[in-house]
C-alpha cells in the first residue's frame, strides 16, 4: 500500500527546485528562466505546505505558501517587464545578449 | 738699571676729542673714495682736494689743541688718554678703542698732519694734470694712509697699532702701484707689500713672546722673593671673565706705595706694560730678564723679534729693497711715506718700547749695529746713482741707520730728534725733486738735467737748504740731531752683541757713522750740483724727441729768457693752480709758435725748457725749509746753552728707560761736532770739485778707473739679484714643486676618491634600477596581470554568476557534510 507521506513531498519540492534551477542555469530564452524561477518558487512551497502538513500543523505555512504564490505573481510581473524592456534594449529576449556589464 | 729716581705709574689726562685727529682723515678718505670719481667726472675736480686737504687741516688743529693741553701739564702728568668702547676681552686681557697721546707720539702727530697736511697741499699742483686720470683716487689713499698712520702712534695699544702698522703698509702698497697698468710699478707696490710682510712677522712674534714672557702669577706683596712663575695659576684666574670690568678685577695688581696699585701680567696696553716694567717693585722687569728661550734671552729675542719688524717698515738691512723701488709711487707719496712717516714708524716703535730695549744690552746692540751697516751701506750705493729720487731713497734708507743707531745706543731722544729733522729736510729734498721732476716735463735722470737754479729759483734754494741740513751743517737742523746722535754712539758702554759686553762697538759705529755722515754729504750735494749748477743738460735730448715740434727751436731760441717760455704755455686756468710770476711783464714771443703746440695738451708732453712749480709747490717748499732749519731750536745740545735741549726735556717722560754713558768733558763734544763738521765739509767739497758745473771729466775718469767697484755699486750690490737668487728663485721652485705635488699627487688622490665614489654610486644606480625598482614594478605587473586574468570571471551573464552561486552553494553543502 503506497503510503503518501512527508518525504515524498520533499522528494517532489526538491525535484521541482532543482529543475527549477536547472531551467534557471541552462534556458538562454528570458522568459524560460522566469519559469525556471516560477518552479523554484513552487518547490519551496511544496515544502512550506508538507512542513506545515507534517511537521508543525496550524496554518503558518500555508500562509506563507499563499505569500510566496503573491511574490511569484509579482515577481513575474516585474520580470515580463524586465523582459520587455530587455527586448526593446537588444531586439532579443536572449539573456546571453544583455552582457554589457561584463568587465 | 739704575734709576736715579724711582719712577712711578703714569698719571693720564682725559681729553675725549683725541679721537677726532684720525676720524678726518679717515672721512676724508672716505668722501674721496665714494664720491671723488663724481666730483672730478661732473667737474668739480677742486672738492676732491678741498675734501682731502680739509680733512689735513682739521686734524692738525686738532692735534694742536691737544698738544697745548698736553704742555700745560705737568710733566709726569702728560698723558692724554681717551678710550672709545671696549673692543674685546679674554681672561685678564682687555683691549679698547684707546687713543693716547705722550710727549712722544705728540711728535709724531704733530709730524704726520702738518708735514702731512703740507704734502697734500703739494699734491694738488703735483697730481691736477697726472696721466692716471684718478685725482680722487690719489687723495682717498693719502688720506687713509694718514688715518692708518695716525692710528699706529696714537693706538694706547699693540693692536691698534698693528693695525695702523698694517694700514700703511697698504696705502704704501695701493700708492707706489699707483700708475698700476705699469707693470713694473704695480711690481714695486707688491715688492714692498710682501717684504713688509717679512718684518711683521718678527713683529708679531716679538709682540707674542713678550706677552708670553709677562705670564704668570704675582703675589700681591709684589716682589718679596721675586715673582713665581706659574702659568697654570695664572689660567685658573682667568677663567670666567667676559666684560672689560670683570677682567680688571681679576688681573692681578701690585701694590707700589700711597696706595697706588699697578696691574701686572700680560697686557697689549703701552701704559700697563710701561708701568709694570718700569717701576722696579713689581718685579717684572726682572721676572723677563730671568726668562730664556731654548737658551737665548727672552728679552734680546724680544727685541730683535720686533726689530725685524722695525726692519721691514723702515727699510733697514737686509729688509731695505722695497723702498728704492717705492719711488715708482708719485713724489708726493715718497715725500710722505717713504721718508717722512710711514719709514720711520719702526723707529717710533722701538722708542716707544724703549723700557723693554733698554733691558737687554744684546738687543740694542743689535739695533745700533744693523742701524749703523744700512747707513753706510745706502750711503754708498746713493753715491753713484743717476735718479734724482733714487738718490733720496737710498738716501732716506741711510738715514733711517741714523735714527737707529740713535735709538740702539739707549739716545732715544736723539733718535726721535733726527726723526723730526729728517722729515722736514727729507720730505723738503723729496718734494724738491717733485717740483724738479714736475720743471723737467717728468724727467728724473740727473744727468739730463742742470742749471736748473736759473730756472726753478724757490725749488733751488729750498733744496739748497735742505741739502746743508742733511749734510750736518751747523744751524741747518740735520747738524744737531746726527752728531747727538753719534756722540751717544761715541760714548755708550753697555752694548753687548751676542749678550758678551762690547765696548769697543760705540766707538766703532761712531766711526761708520761719521763716514756715511761724509757720504751722505757727498751725495747729497752731489744731486744738488748735478740738478741745479752747470748747464741745462735736458733740452737737446727733448729737441730730439720731438723732432718734429717746431716748439722746441723756438724754446731753445728764447734759451736766456725763461719767462719767455711761461707766457707760451696757455693761458693759465684758475682750476690749475699755476701761477706764473711776471707773466704779463714780457712779450709773448713764442705764442704763435706755441699755439701749434698746445694739441699737446698739459705740460706733461711740452718740450723745452723747465719751468717754476706753481704756487701751491712752492709755498710748501719754502715752508718746508724753513721747518728744516728751525727745528734745530728744539736740539739745541746742552753743550752750547748748559740747559738740556728743549726735545728732550719734553719727550722725557716718555722716553724714561736710562741708559749710562761715559761721562766726558764738554770739550770733548765740541771736537766732536767740529769733526761732524768736517766730515759734512769735506763730502761737500769732493761734490762740489767733481760736480760743481758738470764739465769735469774726473767723474767719468774715476769711474773708468775702478769700473769694477764703480759696477758693483751702481748696481745696488746685485743685492736684488741675490734676493732673486737666495729667496725667490727657491722660493718659486719650491712652488712649482708645490704645484706640481698638488697637480699630480693630491689632483690623483683626490681624482681617485672620486672615480671610487662614481663606481660605487654606478653599483648603487644599477641596484636601484634593477632590484628595488624590479621589485616595485612586479608588484604592478603581477596586480594588472591578476587583474586582466581575472576579469574573464567577469562575463556579464547572469547565469554565469548563477553557476558560481550554485557552486558555492554546493560546497557549502559538501563541506558540511565532511565536516560531520
Amino acid at each position: 500500500m503506497l503510503h503518501v507521506g512527508l518525504h515524498h513531498f520533499l522528494v517532489l519540492g526538491a525535484l521541482l527546485f532543482s529543475l527549477g534551477v536547472l531551467t534557471v542555469a541552462t534556458r538562454r530564452n528570458a522568459v524560460g528562466v522566469l519559469m525556471g524561477v516560477e518552479l523554484i518558487l513552487n518547490g519551496a512551497n511544496v515544502n512550506f505546505v508538507a512542513f506545515n502538513h507534517w511537521v508543525t500543523g496550524g496554518i503558518s505555512g500555508q500562509v506563507f505558501a499563499l505569500f510566496v504564490i503573491v511574490l511569484a505573481a509579482a515577481e513575474a510581473a516585474v520580470g515580463l517587464a524586465i523582459v520587455l524592456a530587455l527586448f526593446q534594449t537588444f531586439r532579443s529576449i536572449d539573456v546571453r545578449t544583455a552582457d554589457t556589464m561584463r568587465e | 738699571m739704575e734709576h736715579a729716581h724711582a719712577l712711578g705709574p703714569i698719571l693720564t689726562a682725559r681729553a675725549g676729542y683725541l679721537w677726532l685727529i684720525p676720524l678726518f682723515p679717515l672721512v676724508g678718505a672716505f668722501i674721496n673714495f665714494v664720491f671723488g670719481w663724481r666730483f672730478e667726472r661732473s667737474g668739480r675736480k677742486r672738492l676732491v682736494h678741498v675734501v682731502g686737504v680739509g680733512a689735513m687741516a682739521l686734524a692738525f688743529a686738532v692735534a694742536v689743541c691737544a698738544f697745548l693741553q698736553l704742555r700745560a701739564l705737568p710733566d709726569e702728568h702728560r698723558f692724554l688718554q681717551d678710550t672709545l668702547w671696549n673692543m674685546f676681552t679674554a681672561g685678564r686681557v682687555t683691549v679698547d678703542l684707546g687713543f693716547a697721546l705722550d710727549p712722544l707720539s705728540m711728535m709724531m702727530v704733530l709730524i704726520i698732519t702738518f708735514i702731512g697736511m703740507l704734502i697734500h697741499v703739494f699734491s694738488i699742483g703735483y697730481m691736477w694734470d697726472d696721466e692716471a686720470k684718478a685725482y680722487w683716487r690719489f687723495f682717498g689713499w693719502l688720506n687713509l694712509f694718514v688715518f692708518s698712520m695716525l692710528l699706529l702712534v696714537m693706538g694706547d695699544n699693540f693692536v691698534l697699532m698693528f693695525f695702523g702698522w698694517e694700514g700703511v703698509g697698504l696705502c704704501s702698497y695701493g700708492l707706489i702701484s699707483f700708475y698700476y697698468t705699469d707693470r713694473e710699478k704695480a711690481a714695486a707696490g707688491m715688492k714692498a707689500f710682501v717684504v713688509n710682510r717679512f718684518g711683521d712677522f718678527g713683529f708679531l712674534a716679538g709682540l707674542l713672546l713678550l706677552f708670553w714672557g709677562l705670564g704668570g702669577a704675582w703675589a700681591a706683596s709684589g716682589k718679596a722673593h721675586g715673582p713665581t712663575y706659574e702659568p697654570e695659576a695664572a689660567l685658573h684666574a682667568t677663567a670666567g671673565a667676559s666684560t672689560a670690568a670683570e677682567s680688571q678685577a681679576l688681573a692681578p695688581t701690585v701694590e707700589v706705595g700711597e696706595g697706588q696699585v699697578v696691574k701686572v701680567g700680560p697686557t697689549l696696553n703701552f701704559r700697563e706694560l710701561r708701568d709694570q716694567v718700569v717701576i722696579e717693585k713689581t718685579g717684572i722687569a726682572e721676572h723677563l730678564k730671568d726668562q730664556k728661550v731654548w737658551g737665548f734671552a727672552l728679552l734680546a729675542l724680544i727685541g730683535i723679534c720686533l726689530f725685524v719688524g722695525a726692519m721691514g717698515k723702515s727699510a733697514q738691512l737686509p729688509l731695505y729693497v722695497w723702498l728704492p723701488d717705492a719711488m715708482a709711487g708719485p713724489t708726493p707719496v715718497s715725500a710722505l711715506i717713504h721718508a717722512a712717516t710711514m719709514v720711520t714708524a719702526g723707529v717710533y716703535m722701538v722708542a716707544r718700547l724703549n723700557f723693554i730695549f733698554a733691558l737687554s744690552p744684546a738687543a740694542m746692540a743689535w739695533v745700533a749695529f744693523v742701524g749703523a751697516l744700512t747707513a753706510i751701506f745706502a750711503a754708498s750705493i746713493g753715491f753713484f746713482q743717476y735718479d734724482i729720487k733714487k738718490v733720496l731713497a737710498y738716501s732716506t734708507v741711510s738715514q733711517l741707520g741714523f735714527m737707529f743707531i740713535g735709538v740702539g745706543v739707549g739716545a732715544y731722544w736723539a733718535g726721535a730728534y733726527h726723526l723730526l729733522t729728517h722729515a722736514f729736510f727729507k720730505a723738503t729734498l723729496f718734494l724738491g725733486s717733485g717740483s724738479v721732476i714736475l720743471g723737467c716735463h717728468h724727467e728724473q735722470d740727473m744727468r739730463k738735467m742742470g742749471g736748473l737754479k736759473k730756472y726753478m729759483p724757490i725749488t733751488r734754494w729750498t733744496y739748497l737748504i735742505a741739502c746743508w741740513a742733511i749734510a750736518g751743517f751747523p744751524w741747518a737742523s740735520g747738524f744737531y740731531s746726527k752728531d747727538e746722535i753719534l756722540w751717544k754712539a761715541f760714548t755708550s758702554e753697555h752694548l753687548a752683541l751676542f749678550g758678551v759686553p762690547t765696548p769697543w762697538l760705540g766707538p766703532a759705529i761712531y766711526l761708520v757713522g761719521i763716514i756715511a755722515a761724509t757720504g751722505t754729504s757727498f751725495y747729497m750735494f752731489r744731486s744738488y750740483f748735478m740738478t741745479f749748477t752747470g748747464e741745462y743738460r735736458g733740452g737737446a735730448g727733448h729737441a730730439h724727441e720731438h723732432g718734429e715740434d717746431p716748439h722746441a727751436s723756438v724754446a731753445a731760441a728764447h734759451h736766456a729768457d725763461p719767462h719767455g717760455h711761461h707766457d707760451a704755455h696757455p693761458q693759465p686756468d684758475p682750476a690749475h693752480g699755476h701761477v706764473h710770476a711776471a707773466h704779463g711783464a714780457f712779450p709773448h714771443v713764442g705764442a704763435a709758435a706755441h699755439d701749434a703746440h698746445g694739441a699737446h695738451g698739459g705740460h706733461g708732453a711740452h718740450a723745452g725748457l723747465p719751468h717754476e712749480s706753481p704756487w701751491t709747490i712752492t709755498l710748501v717748499l719754502s715752508v718746508l725749509a724753513a721747518g728744516a732749519v728751525l727745528v734745530s731750536l728744539l736740539g739745541i745740545p746742552a753743550a752750547w746753552t748748559g740747559h738740556e735741549p728743549l726735545l728732550e726735556e719734553w719727550l722725557k717722560p716718555a722716553l724714561t728707560a736710562e741708559v749710562a754713558f761715559a761721562e766726558k768733558p764738554h770739550s770733548w763734544e765740541f771736537l766732536f761736532q767740529a769733526i761732524g763738521v768736517g766730515a759734512g765739509a769735506v763730502g761737500f767739497l769732493f761734490a762740489w770739485l767733481l760736480y760743481k758745473d758738470g764739465k769735469s771729466t774726473v767723474p767719468a775718469a774715476l769711474k773708468q778707473r775702478f769700473l769694477a767697484a764703480w759696477t758693483v755699486v751702481y748696481n745696488k750690490y746685485y743685492v736684488d739679484e741675490l734676493y732673486d737668487l737666495v729667496v725667490i728663485r727657491p722660493s718659486l721652485a719650491w712652488s712649482r714643486a708645490l704645484s706640481w705635488f698638488d697637480g699630480h699627487i693630491l689632483d690623483w688622490l683626490v681624482n681617485a676618491v672620486g672615480a671610487v665614489t662614481r663606481g660605487f654610486a654606478r653599483i648603487d644606480g644599477l641596484i636601484d634600477t634593477y632590484v628595488v625598482d624590479g621589485a616595485v614594478n612586479a608588484v604592478a605587473v603581477l596586480t594588472a596581470e591578476g587583474g586582466k586574468s581575472l576579469r574573464r570571471l567577469q562575463t556579464g551573464r547572469v547565469q554565469t554568476y548563477l553557476y558560481g552561486a550554485l557552486a558555492g552553494g554546493l560546497a557549502v553543502i559538501l563541506l558540511n557534510f565532511l565536516i560531520h
